[in-house]
């Protein structure tokens, strides 16, 4: 793949780099650290990429170790306004900001597995080699996030009927 | 709301941070390309005619794809395949490639350039399924289920861009028939492929008998209908358990439909996020895969104390909004030959609808049978498949761990979830693989019974279902400030692997504070 195709693809993709980054980063700046350190690696590994199909899969690798390197770097100092992570900058007025909010609350492994299966539409496998894990892991976190979404929708359910 | 809508969430990356990437690409490459700044997740680059051949790919991990799918425009299919005009090749088509492959196309029925919208809404019924098995959408997926329980079945809609063809690859393919869906072109496969990797999987819908072993190869059904007048097409799966009539039955009963104004519909799935290549991918950042996999081997020892995240209810049994952190000790590590350690009643468990039920390990002398170890040469699922070249009996044993959890939130809280992991590495490690020595003759291996090479999940855990909420029993009903509760967790592991173990409580995998080597020889 030459440089300019991978810029390209990166540009391209930004938004979905972008929302993968803030699955495991609860901030913009942060976001923004992975997602410049990932695009570093990428092009000085330019040469290793055999397969151009792959180019998108290999670089969400790249972004999502990045992403676990600085959260172990920064464990415990996250900012208190971005606690609630992206559900911040959702607007609260649309119908699933709940929703939103419920899966920003997931631990970070969780919320990146719902968010790739979910919105950004992988598959397990695909999950799996871009997580590094096996496909079990996958299958688990995926499994206790709707087990814990299903229980806060539920119950955010019963209170809205009550009102 | 569901999981369904997530999709809604459009969540972009900020102005500022858009131009900061600009200025870090033009660094990287020297100029600014020109590219598409309003397209959002851009698809997968196209493979031109001259490479569709090369985006077959084996690699020496196992893991190789079932399936290749290559897309190209309707002049490269002109070229390539010798077709005369596009006008008159329409449908899908099948073209045998090799001993087990199948090359399945999809042309237009119209070309106008009209790109298919990706968000494209469906509506889609399936009239006829087996008595009891019902089914959910999720993102264009549909899942089965039976008496609560997931089926070895599974649906994906996904949309088809109406200006260009597309074909799929599918490999390791036994026997092929073409069928009618309600007037919408069908195909039957059935594949067998010897994966390596995880071992025994059953689900609610197999038997005792069907549990498949190293010599019995379970078969997998995949069916494809085209519907061009919605630019779609259904990819659904289907286990040996299934008998094929009734999954063509299935398969010729769905309808499908353009969602109308008012009408709830299904988004299709991107073609290309359907069927894209399950290849491994490489990994570029060794230093990182290093550093992440001896996370999980240099943790603690069997009494050492560590802290695990997870999730509970207060004391009056209300949702926490965030998660709690628990103080955690592993200890008593005991291996058995026998199932001793688990009550009658939880014998015929089945754990997450994945493990076989534990009752179904023990041999007429009421010890664990002897695992089998297959030692696979891999094929490419075109000409040649995987063949098991030998196999090694190995002792099956049952490992169970005390995991103690120490509330120190201050404050009583209920329900709380546990979970662990088991993983079998190298001093280096790498993933442990099985006893025997790669001579060439081999490429991989599979474990009848033990879970899988590398990694295992709680086979069963001494803590019943709380509160009768049915939510996989793997919680503990209730913690007190200041106190502590234990579970005990058992796990299935071949007697080669025991020295391997590495228990991860917390089930992260990779980054859990709660890394536990067992120190078992």
């Amino acid at each position: 793949m030459t440089k300019e195709k991978l810029g390209i693809l990166i540009l391209e993709n930004r938004d979905q780099f972008y929302r993968i980054a803030r699955s495991v980063l609860r901030n913009d700046s942060d976001a923004a650290d992975a997602i410049s350190e990932a695009v570093v690696k990428a092009f000085s590994g330019i040469g290793s990429l055999s397969d151009d199909e792959h180019a998108k899969t290999w670089f969400i690798r790249i972004l999502i170790n990045e992403c676990y390197l600085l959260m172990r770097k920064n464990s415990g100092c996250v900012p208190v306004e971005d606690v609630r992570g992206m559900a911040a900058s959702d607007d609260p007025q649309t119908d699933y900001w709940n929703l939103y909010d419920a899966v920003d609350h997931l631990p970070a492994d969780e919320q990146l597995a719902v968010n790739l299966f979910y919105m950004e539409g992988y598959r397990i496998s695909e999950i799996a080699a871009m997580c590094g894990v096996p496909e079990n892991t996958v299958k688990s976190r995926l499994k206790r996030a709707r087990e814990k979404l299903n229980r806060y929708l539920t119950d955010d359910q019963a209170d809205a009927e009550q009102e | 709301m569901n999981m369904n809508d997530l999709k809604h969430r459009d969540l972009r990356m900020p102005d500022d941070m858009t131009a900061q990437l600009e200025d870090l690409v033009k660094k990287e490459v020297g100029y600014l390309p020109e590219y598409d700044k309003k397209k959002e997740n851009g698809k997968i680059t196209y493979l031109n005619a001259s490479s569709g051949a090369s985006g077959l790919t084996v690699r020496g991990t196992g893991k190789r794809s079932r399936r290749t799918f290559l897309v190209f425009g309707l002049a490269a299919a002109l070229a390539c395949g010798g077709i005369v005009s596009a006008a008159v090749i329409k449908g899908m088509q099948a073209q045998k490639k090799g001993n087990y492959g199948q090359e399945i196309t999809f042309y237009p029925e119209t070309s106008d350039g009209t790109e298919a919208a990706s968000d494209t809404m469906v509506t889609c019924s399936f009239n006829y399924l087996p008595d009891g098995v019902t089914y959910e959408f999720f993102s264009g997926k549909a899942e089965f289920t039976k008496d609560g329980k997931n089926m070895d079945l599974s649906a994906i809609l996904f949309s088809l861009d109406p200006s260009q063809a597309a074909s799929v690859l599918e490999r390791d393919v036994d026997d092929s028939e073409k069928f009618d869906a309600d007037g919408h072109d069908g195909l039957y496969l059935s594949q067998t492929s010897l994966d390596t990797g995880s071992a025994l999987q059953t689900t609610a819908a197999q038997t005792e008998a069907e549990q498949p072993e190293a010599d019995n190869v379970p078969f997998r059904q995949t069916v494809y209908v085209y519907y061009p007048e919605v630019h779609a097409a259904m990819q659904l799966y289907a286990g040996s358990s299934i008998p094929k009539d009734e999954v063509l039955k299935i398969a010729q009963n769905t309808h499908i439909a353009k969602a109308q104004d008012g009408e709830e519909g299904i988004t299709l799935m991107s073609q290309d996020l359907v069927l894209s290549d399950e290849t491994e991918v490489e990994e570029t950042a060794e230093g990182d895969a290093a550093a992440t996999e001896a996370a999980v081997i240099s943790g603690r020892k069997p009494g050492d104390q560590s802290s695990v995240e997870t999730i509970a209810n207060d004391a009056d049994g209300n949702d926490l909004n965030a998660p709690v952190t628990l103080d955690t000790v592993l200890s008593n590590v005991k291996v058995y030959d026998d199932l001793s350690a688990v009550p009658e009643s939880d014998r015929s468990s089945d754990q997450f609808g994945v493990v076989n039920p534990l009752s179904t390990l023990l041999g007429d002398n009421g010890k664990l049978k002897a695992d089998t170890i297959s030692y696979v040469k891999y094929g490419d699922g075109i000409n040649t498949k995987n063949t098991v070249v030998s196999t090694d009996q190995v002792p099956l044993k049952f490992v169970t761990v005390d995991l103690t959890y120490t509330n120190n939130t201050g404050m009583d809280l209920t329900n709380i979830l546990f979970y662990a992991e088991a993983y079998y590495r190298n001093a280096d490690g790498s993933d442990y693989i099985a006893p025997k020595e790669s001579d060439g003759s081999w490429d991989g291996t599979k474990r009848s019974l033990s879970y899988s090479e590398s990694y295992s999940e709680m086979a069963w855990e001494s803590v019943a279902d709380t509160f009768g909420q049915n939510n996989g029993s793997n919680y503990i009903d209730s913690i007190k400030a200041g106190e502590s509760r234990t579970v005990t967790i058992g796990f299935l592991a071949d007697e080669d692997q025991l020295s391997h173990m590495i228990v991860v409580v917390g089930g992260e995998g990779n980054e859990s504070e709660g890394s536990y080597s067992l120190g078992l020889s």
